[in-house]
C-alpha cells in the first residue's frame, strides 16, 4: 500500500487542532468586513477612476485659450469622459461578475480580467496625457517662436527634450502602476499560471 | 439574509468546521493566520450563502468557496491582534481515544504540506479526503486528464518531502 494512502487513515481521524468555534464566534466572524483582494482592487480602480476623472477639472481654460488649445482641450475632455463612462461600466460588470463558487480558474480569470479593464483605462488615460503634453509643447513653442522670432519648432533638440520628459513622466507614473499591482497580484498570477498550464 | 436562512447558515457551517479548520491549517502556519483565513471564508460563505441552490451537497460547495478563499482571495494582514480579541469562547478539544501515532503522523502531513504550492496544496487536501476527480477538476476548472497529471506529480512530491 501507497504510503500516502497510509497517512489517509490518520488524516481522516484528525482533531481540529485546538481551535474549535462557537455559534456566537460564527455570527461574528460572517458579519466582518471582508479584506479579500477582490475588495482592494475594488476600492483602488475606485479611487484611480476617481482621481483620473476629477484631473479634467484642474484644467486651466484660460491659459489654453490663450495657446488657442480650446477646441483640442475640449475634444480631449469629452474624450476622456467617454473611455471613463465605458470603462467604470466593463469595470463594474466584471466585478459583479466574480463569484467565490465558481471554479478555481475561473474565479482567477475574472479577478485578472477586472484588473486588466481597470489598466486599459490607465493606458489610454495615459496616452491622452502622453498627447496633451506634446501639444501643449507644440502650441507652447508656438507662441513663443511668434514673440521672440526664433524657432523652436524646427529645433530637434527642443522635441528630443520633449520626448524624452514625456515618456520619463508616463515610464514613472507606469512604473509606480506596476508596482502596486504587482505586489498585490504577485500570488494570484502565479497560480493561475500554474493551474492554466496544460499537461495533456 | 433573512434570520432564518442565517440561522441555518451558522448550523451549515457549525457541522463542516472541520473541514474549514483542514483548509486554513493547511494554508496558514500560526494560529492567528488560521482564525483571519478562517473569518474570511466565513464572511465569503455567508455573501454566496443566498445564492447556494442545493445542486450540490453543502459541504461539496463549502469545500470550493473555501479553497478559493484560501488560493485567490485571502491577503495575509494584520488583524490578527482584533481577529484574537473576538473569539472568548474558545473551547479546547478534549481528545478522548487519545492516539499519539495518528496525531503526529497529521503532525508530520501538515509540515510536508506547508512545502507545497497553493495548488498542490488544494489538490493534496482533495486527495486527502478522498475527492473523486471529477470534482477535484471542476473544483479547480481543469479537465480530468489534467488534474490527474497533476496529482501525480503532487503526490511524488508529497511523497520526496516525507522520505526525503
Amino acid at each position: 500500500m501507497d504510503v500516502l494512502d497510509n497517512l489517509k487513515d490518520a488524516w481522516k481521524d484528525q482533531k481540529s487542532k485546538n481551535i474549535q468555534f462557537t455559534e456566537s464566534d460564527i455570527y461574528k466572524m460572517m458579519h466582518k468586513k471582508s479584506s479579500s483582494i477582490v475588495k482592494w482592487i475594488f476600492y483602488i480602480s475606485i479611487i484611480e477612476f476617481v482621481i483620473l476623472f476629477t484631473s479634467n477639472f484642474f484644467i486651466d481654460y484660460d491659459e489654453m485659450k490663450e495657446l488657442g488649445m480650446q477646441n483640442f482641450v475640449t475634444v480631449l475632455v469629452t474624450l476622456s469622459f467617454i473611455v471613463g463612462v465605458v470603462f467604470v461600466t466593463l469595470f463594474y460588470k466584471n466585478y459583479k461578475n466574480i463569484c467565490v463558487s465558481d471554479s478555481t480558474k475561473k474565479l482567477m480569470n475574472d479577478i485578472l480580467k477586472t484588473k486588466k479593464i481597470v489598466s486599459t483605462y490607465i493606458i489610454i488615460q495615459l496616452i491622452l496625457a502622453g498627447i496633451t503634453i506634446i501639444w501643449s509643447a507644440y502650441a507652447t513653442a508656438q507662441s513663443y517662436d511668434l514673440s521672440n522670432d526664433e524657432h523652436l519648432l524646427n529645433s530637434t533638440k527642443f522635441w528630443i527634450i520633449i520626448t524624452i520628459f514625456t515618456i520619463f513622466m508616463l515610464g514613472v507614473f507606469w512604473l509606480f502602476y506596476q508596482l502596486l499591482y504587482g505586489i498585490l497580484l504577485k500570488r494570484l498570477k502565479k497560480n493561475y499560471k500554474e493551474l492554466s498550464e496544460s499537461l495533456e | 439574509m433573512n434570520k432564518e436562512l442565517e440561522n441555518k447558515f451558522v448550523k451549515d457551517i457549525l457541522a463542516n468546521q472541520g473541514i474549514i479548520h483542514k483548509i486554513c491549517r493547511a494554508y496558514t502556519t500560526n494560529d492567528d493566520a488560521h482564525k483571519d483565513l478562517f473569518q474570511e471564508i466565513s464572511i465569503q460563505l455567508y455573501k454566496a450563502y443566498p445564492k447556494f441552490r442545493g445542486e450540490s451537497k453543502f459541504s461539496t460547495w463549502m469545500y470550493r468557496v473555501a479553497l478559493n478563499t484560501a488560493i485567490s482571495l485571502y491577503r495575509k494582514n494584520k488583524r490578527s491582534i482584533q481577529t484574537s480579541e473576538l473569539f472568548d469562547n474558545l473551547k479546547e478539544l478534549e481528545f478522548k481515544d487519545y492516539d499519539d501515532t495518528k496525531d503526529k503522523q497529521v503532525e508530520m502531513l501538515y509540515k510536508a504540506i506547508h512545502n507545497l504550492n497553493d495548488i498542490e496544496k488544494a489538490l493534496c487536501l482533495m486527495y486527502l479526503d478522498d475527492k473523486p476527480y471529477t470534482e477535484i477538476a471542476e473544483t479547480l476548472g481543469i479537465t480530468e486528464v489534467n488534474a490527474r497529471v497533476k496529482m501525480n506529480r503532487t503526490k511524488t512530491k508529497l511523497k520526496k518531502i516525507l522520505n526525503p
